[in-house]
This record gives C-alpha cells, structure tokens and sequence, in this order.
C-alpha cells in the first residue's frame, strides 16, 4: 500500500547508497590508493565500520528527537542562533561538495568522452537536470535513484567481472600496504568518505521513524563499504598500486581496458550511463541539501 | 371574324419569328461583347450579437405581418420577446457557459439573456395539454427543426394527449405497436366512464419494458434526447417516458487497434450501451455498477463509470466522478476529449490514463480495483488508475502460457528501448564514442557514409520525417491500398534516397527498427509519446552523446516519477516499491498470482487463495473397471 509523503526504507538504501557509490567513479580511489597502497580496500572497509558507529551515535541522537531532522535537533540543541550558524555549515559543506564534484565529473567526462564540448555546455546541462529534479522535490529523487539503482550496481557489478582478464592475483601484495598503521590512521580521516549517509537526517521526517532511519542508514552503510572495497580490490589486482595511484578515474579506466575480442571492446562508453547518472543523483542531492534547508 | 382573325394570327407568327431571329442574333452578339463581370455577393459571418439582432428582427417583422398575437404560445413568446427587448441594444457577448454559470448563480434571472428567460419559462409541465405541446415545439426548435415529432390524439375518444420523440433517434415500430396501439385500442379505458390518469395508463396500458413518470420538464428534454418517447395526457402535470431507443449502430466487430491472437475477438461499438453489455457479459456480478453521468452543456452526451462497488477503492470512483462532473464545456465527443479533460498532467508526455476498446481488458481492469469510463459514440474506455507497466500489457499476456506472456513482456520492454533511444545512440555512437563500435563495423559504417553529402544528424531526421509521411499516409489513404502504399512507398523511398546518396543504408535498417520497435508497443497514446522523446534524445545524442542520452533518461524518469494517474504514481510497483506481485514484467503462473496490484489500493487485495488448484491436493479419482462398466451398461439398458 502506498503511503503519501513517506518514503520506505527501500527507497532511502538507493538513495544512499547511490550517493556514495558513485564517488567510486572519480579519482578517489586513486587517492586513497596512494595514501595507503594495497590496503586501500581495507581502508575503505575499516572506513566503513567506523562511519557505522559514528551514524550509531547519530541514531541515538535521533531517537531523542522523532520526528526532526537534523538541522531542528540542531537548534533544539544549540539554540537558535547556534543551531542555525550549524545548519549553516552543514548546508555550506553541501554545497562545496555538490560544486566539487560537478567540477570532476565535468572535468572526466570531457578528456575522456566530450574533449570537444565546451566545459560550460557539459556544467550546464548537468546542472539543469539537478535544477528540474530538485524542482520536482525529494520524492522525484528518491524515486529516480530506486529506479536507477539496480542498473548502476549491475554495470558496476558487470564492468568487474569483465575486467576479470586484465586482475593479477599477485598485484594485491603486500596485504598490509604501507603497514597497519597507516591503514588505520587513514581509514579515520576516510570515514568522511561515507558522509553522505547524513543525508538521512536531514530527511529524516521523510522517513517512517527512527528505526527506518537506523535501518536505512546501517543497510547503505554496508552495501556502500562492501562494493567500495571489492571495486577497489579489483581495481588494484588489475594496475597494481604503482599504476593505479596514477589513473584519473578508478572504474571508468578499467571499463576502457577491457577486450574479449575485436568486437566486444572499449565498453566504458555503455559504462558512462551508470557513471553520468549516479553522479546526476549525487550531485542533485547536495544541490538540494543545500538550496533547500528541509528537502 | 374569321378571317381578321387569322391574319392577325400571321402576323403574330410573323412578329414572334423576327423576335426570335433578334433574340438569337442579341445572344450571339452578347457571347462577343464586353461586359462588366458581376461578383457575386460574398458572403460575411455576422458577429455573434449582431446576428442575434439581424435574428430577432427579422422575427419581429414576420410576427409582425402573418402572426396574429395570442394565437399561440409559441407566436405570445415571440411577441412578448420582441415587445421586451429594446430595439438596437445589442445583448451582452458572453459565453454560453459562462451565461448559463451566472443564471444557477447568484445573477439568477437577471445573468440571462431574454430567449434563455423565455425558453426556461416553458422549462415545466403545464396541466394543460396545448401548452405543453408548445413547450416541446419551442424547445426543440419547432418548425425549423423537423426532427420532433409530436402525434396527438385522444385516450378512450375523449381525453387529448400526445406523444413526442426524435425522429431516427426512436424505433417507430416500438411506439407504434406498443405505446399507440394499446392507447387507441384499449377495451379497458372504454369501459372506464370515469376519469383516469396517467398513473393507470403507465401500469395497464403501456407495453413497453421501461416507462417511468416524469415531472420535470429538463428530464423530460434529456429523455427524448437519448431516444425515448414522451406521453402526456391532458391535465397532468407529470409525463410518461417510455424506452422506445432505435437508433442505428455498428454491430459488435474485431478490435481495429487492439488486435490478438490468443483471447476474445470482441470490440466496443460506438453505442454506451452495447458496450456496458460487454462488460457485463463477462463481469457477471450483481456488485458491477454503472453510473450515468451527462457531460457537456450543448452536446449533453452520456458518460458511464463502471467498478466493482466493494473492490474498486470508493474514494478513486469518488475522484473519477468528480472530476467528470466538474467538467463545463459545451461540447464532449468521445472519449479522447475525456481523457485530456480528467488527467492528471497535461504536460506529459506518458499518458496516464488507458485507453481501450476491448471488453475483455476493461473487465480484468475492473475486477482489479479500477474504474472504467465508458463515453457514448466512441468504442474505446477508459481506465484509471494505472501504471507505465499496465500500459505495456497486452490483453494476450493473460490468455498465453507464463512463459510466452513473460518473453512478449520483455519483447515490448525492448521495443521501448529501442523506439525511444536507438537513432540518437546511433548519432551518439558515430559522432562522440567510435572507439565502441568494432573496426570492420566501423569500415563499413564509413564506406556506406562515404558519398552522402550530410551530416549523421540531418540524415537521421530526414529519415525520421520520411518515415512519420510514410505513417501519417498511410492511415490518410483511403480502403486497402492505405497499408500498401505505407509498404511499398517506405521501400521505394528507402531505396532511392540510398541511391541517390541521400542516407546510408545503415541509416534506412536503424530507422526501419525504431519503427518496428514504435509498432510494438501495445498503447497507442504511449507509442505517440515515444515518438516525441525520441526526437528530444535524437537532439541529445547527437549534441552531447551518451552524456546527454544518460541526463535525457534521468529527467524522462524524473518526470515520470512525479507523474500519477488519479492518485497512482505511474511507476508505482518499481518506484515506489509496493507489495510484491507475480504479474509485474515477469509474469508468473496465473495460479500463483494470488494478489491483486497494490498501487490501486483494492479493498479486497486477494484475488485468490495461496492454493488455487485445489486439484493438486485432492486424491485423483480412482477409475473401478468392474463397478463403471455395470453402472455404463444398466444406464444404457435404461436408455433402451
């Protein structure tokens, strides 16, 4: 039966889920390879079960709260003024991160596909698409990532097992990378990679109640870890660590390598659709976060 | 005498002989001169009020010369309108819904204009027979509307009464034999010295099937309308109507649009009733309600909702009535003009609302939990709510096997893929991203394009054009040869422009398979929206490849994602994500489709119990040879 103005927890694990995942598909896992080598798939993992328990922390903050997100528990909290200057912040990271990650995405797509169009056409229409969906609201999004989900985790899934030529079993030695302390060290800081399941407090009145919440947030945590960290053990089984830190895009550049024979090749063409559509997704989010302070 | 006479004769004769000659001679003469060429008078259409005064006027002057005041009603009406109406005041030139708006209003009288006063004066059953026959005159439009028939004559020789109905709209051997006849003939009104009324002549006296009293003068209207016949008696300020309905009609044929192989061969007809039969020759349940509702103020054509009353949610058939009811325009012909009037987005592209003429589908969708709007004078219905999915089903999915059912599902999926996206990928693809397609398939992609003088994209809409003319053509030219002319003109122009190097032959096999792929799709109004989009990523593909093929998919989603058909949100079922059915794409045994769809919100989710076959868990029934074959051989001793 549907509900109107809710959304169920199906809905919230897409949209989370979407939204991490498709960091994958810039250069980050190339800079998180050359922070800490071979163990930049522990890394991600370790990143993972972290972010897991600050949301915990975040759960238990919510509870207090029903039926608020997080920007209300944040004046609730600080006060009015303390808590709007928090919203602030919050809303002011959002739109650094929706910016930044126009910027890259824009940026892959014209020196791998587009080199010819200008960067202005590729910012605007990316833009636009955010610009109709965030008109249309949250229900839109959510709607469009449950869609799109299957498909995107399907290429992903599909562009690794097609690599499965280019993998080199030996290329993920040595198994603790640069040593276990600096895998720790850096899984900390890389916990902030999973931030976006932040995104389920700000929309937490959406949700229905506290336990889709903590339900939601733990199940995209750990689709998000577990696909992060296999992509990227992949990834560095197929370039080993000294190539992989050099590659812009993670994924995009496995897809370009892969050959079965004359005429099934180059298939990251077909991969650009599950790549330009999470990063819509993604950028959208933000963009809505942002622009519009309660979704 | 005589004589005189006759040589006045001759002369005569003389005199008309040279008058001929000269007539002759001035024709000929006339084909040789110049004359001035007359024009004649063009004709203007008058404006609206300037019409209804040069009308008005002109019957101010016949009332004036032939009518003596006070002879009739009709002839008192027209008087009393010209003596009220100030010579040279034009009326004002509002709307007629907006007239009639403002006189159920607060305006009341005053928001009307004089012949809406004087028509709606007669709006009401007099006591006295003359004035009802005036009435009915002046409402239809008596004598310039010969279409009204009015018979008079007296009940038992002494009482007047009258019959009225539309000509070719009633079956004349129905009022005839059955309203007439009992009425003239009847031994049981001359035996009654007494007076009697119109109450006895509907319980004794009448026979046809449905008559029923009637003592409101706009009913009295609509009746005759649709088809009926009025009988009114002196003194009485009520009327009977009788169902006297006759009118020609198509009999029931093959769906023209819908065609299957497998399943009922039946389709609607142009006639609302014929097809409420249909529906319910198959939905036969006592529950099955059709409630008739007139739409448009001029046209007054009959509209019927049908549901399942205690499964179709009550507040969907609450909003499909609404909004029908709620609709004020003059005029509503067929179910097309409904539908653009009641959905939800008129925006849209995806329709959101389906449309059929097939009995059979109408009923599964009603025993669904949805609701059918059946139009009079169109043989398609319309259903509400439905989803993206519903209106990829064929009616054959459910008379096929599973697996077929599931395979023609996928079949149609693709063909939307394929309708929609396959030219812009193919621009996509040869402009933006080569490295994808194989180097021989690329040789020869080059080779084919070598001589044409265009680029990718201008081909593709050339082709595109031709082919939507070829289409377009095709249904336009008349009988038979319509289909052949679409073949053999796509062939030939296929052929040519490849020859002439005006597009690549790979070009003619893409445009040839998004045809295809637009044919199979099942809906006609979904088939027309794919068309349009296909234009909108033809456009993307080629200006920015599949970066602009991927934006063009998320905002088409977008766009259906907030789309929804009387409450439904049209993805629903895959977004949002509803209970689990065993009849989305993958259609599953029919034995294990226990639940109706959730989107529709039912009041009775199940269909039918978690075993269905109540056969698998039964004991098959023992064959005894020896007790059968006693039983076979007494009963056919019997027999003998």
């Amino acid at each position: 039966m549907i509900k109107e103005g809710k959304f169920g927890t199906y809905e919230a694990v897409c949209l989370t889920s979407i939204t991490i995942i498709s960091k994958l598909f810039f250069g980050n896992i190339s800079g998180l390879i050359t922070e800490s080598g071979t163990a930049a798939w522990q890394v991600t993992g370790i990143a993972c079960l972290i972010s897991m328990f600050f949301f915990f922390i975040i759960c238990k903050l919510m509870e207090r709260f029903p039926g608020q997100n997080i920007i209300e528990v944040f004046q609730q909290v600080f006060g009015r003024f303390a808590g709007s200057f928090i919203g602030v912040l919050y809303t002011g990271y959002a739109a650094f991160y929706a910016s930044s990650s126009l910027r890259e995405i824009v940026e892959m797509i014209k020196s791998y596909n587009l080199p010819y169009t200008p960067i202005e056409i590729l910012i605007g229409s990316m833009l636009l698409t955010a610009a109709v969906m965030c008109y249309k609201g949250l229900e839109c999004l959510t709607r469009v990532s449950v869609i799109f989900f299957v498909p995107i985790i399907m290429g992903m899934v599909l562009i690794l097992i097609l690599a499965i030529p280019s993998y080199d079993i030996m290329l993920f030695r040595p198994l603790w990378g640069y040593g276990i302390g600096n895998t720790l060290y850096h899984s900390i800081f890389r916990s902030s990679g999973y931030t976006e399941v932040l995104l389920l407090a700000a929309i937490a009145e959406s949700l229905q109640g506290t336990n889709q919440f903590r339900k939601a947030g733990f199940i995209s945590l750990a689709i998000s870890g577990i696909s992060s960290s296999i992509s990227i053990f992949l990834y560095t089984l197929a370039y080993g660590y000294s190539l992989a830190e050099e590659k812009t895009s993670g994924l995009f550049e496995l897809a370009r390598d892969i050959y079965f024979n004359r005429f099934f090749q180059r298939v990251e063409s077909i991969f650009l659709f599950a790549w330009v559509i999470s990063s819509a997704i993604n950028i959208t989010v933000f963009i809505s976060f942002y622009s519009v302070p309660h979704l | 005498m005589a004589g005189t006479n006759n040589v006045t004769g001759k002369n005569n004769g003389a005199r008309e002989d040279n008058a001929e000659k000269k007539n002759t001679f001035a024709r000929l003469l006339s084909f040789i001169t110049y004359k001035e060429k007359q024009e004649p008078k063009e004709f203007m259409i008058p404006a609206a009020n300037e019409a209804e005064n040069r009308s008005s006027g002109k019957q101010q002057k016949e009332a004036g010369k032939t009518e003596k005041p006070g002879k009739t009603l009709i002839k008192q009406s027209g008087k009393t309108l010209i003596g009220q109406g100030k010579p040279g005041k034009k009326p004002t030139p509002v709307q007629y819904w907006k007239r009639k708006n403002r006189s159920e209003g607060q305006d009341g009288v005053q928001g009307k204009t004089q012949m809406e006063n004087q028509k709606d004066s007669l709006l009401c059953i007099y006591k006295n027979i003359q004035d009802n026959i005036n009435a009915i005159k002046e409402q239809f439009n008596y004598p310039a509307n010969n279409d009204i028939i009015i018979r008079e004559f007296l009940i038992a020789g002494r009482i007047r009464a009258f019959i009225a109905y539309l000509d070719g709209m009633a079956d004349r051997n129905i009022i005839s034999n059955f309203i007439l006849r009992p009425l003239l003939n009847s031994e049981k009104l001359d035996e009654i010295t007494g007076e009697f009324s119109l109450e006895y002549i509907l319980y004794s006296v009448i026979e046809t099937d449905s008559v029923k009293k009637v003592s409101k003068a706009d009913e009295v209207i609509s009746e005759i309308l649709s088809g009926n016949t009025v009988v009114y008696m002196d003194g009485c300020d009520y009327c009977l109507t009788c169902e006297t309905r006759g009118y020609e009609k198509r009999p029931v044929d093959k769906p023209q649009v819908e065609g299957v192989v497998k399943g009922p061969q039946e389709g609607f007809t142009e006639s609302l009733r014929t097809n409420i039969t249909l529906v319910r020759r198959i939905v036969k349940n006592k529950d099955l309600v059709a409630e008739m509702m007139k739409i448009g103020d001029r046209n007054h054509v009959n509209c019927a909702v049908v549901y399942l009353s205690g499964l179709a949610n009550p507040a969907i058939v609450a909003e499909v009535k609404r909004r029908i009811q709620s609709i004020k325009t003059d005029a509503i012909i067929g179910e097309g003009m409904l539908e653009q009037f009641i959905e939800d987005s008129a925006w849209s592209i995806i329709p959101s609302i389906l449309s059929t003429e097939r009995p059979d589908r109408t009923s599964s969708h009603i025993l669904e939990g949805r609701v059918a709007i059946l139009v009079d004078g169109t043989p398609f219905a319309l259903i509400v709510p439905v989803t993206v999915f519903a209106l990829l089903n064929s009616p054959e999915d459910t008379s096929l096997r599973w697996q077929y059912g599931t395979l023609l599902r996928f079949v149609r999926v693709f063909a939307v893929l394929v309708s929609t996206l396959l030219p812009g990928a193919y621009l996509a693809l040869t402009n933006f991203h080569r490295e994808m397609i194989p180097t021989d398939l690329l040789i020869a992609i080059a080779k084919a394009r070598e001589n044409v003088p265009f680029p990718t994209i201008f081909e593709v809409i050339l082709m595109e054009l031709s082919f939507e003319l070829i289409r377009e053509a095709g249904i336009r030219i008349p009988g038979i040869i319509g289909n052949t002319i679409g073949i053999i003109g796509a062939l030939i122009l296929g052929q040519a422009a490849v020859q002439a190097n005006l597009v690549s032959p790979v070009l003619i096999i893409i445009i040839a398979f998004t045809g295809l792929g637009n044919f199979a799709i099942p809906d006609f109004n979904m088939a027309f929206g794919a068309r349009l989009m296909r234009v909108v990523f033809i456009v993307l593909g080629g200006s920015l490849g599949f970066y602009g093929i991927s934006l063009g998919m998320v905002l088409t989603i977008a766009s259906l994602a907030t789309l929804k058909s009387f409450g439904v949100p049209v993805l629903s079922g895959a977004a949002p994500k509803t209970r689990k059915t065993n009849d989305f794409i993958i259609r599953k045994p029919i034995w294990q489709q226990e639940m109706r769809p959730d989107g529709v919100n039912a009041l009775d989710d199940r269909r039918q119990p978690d075993v269905s076959r109540k056969w698998t868990e039964e004991q098959p029934v023992a064959f005894e040879n020896n007790g059968g074959g006693q039983e076979e051989e007494q009963q056919n001793d019997k027999g003998r």
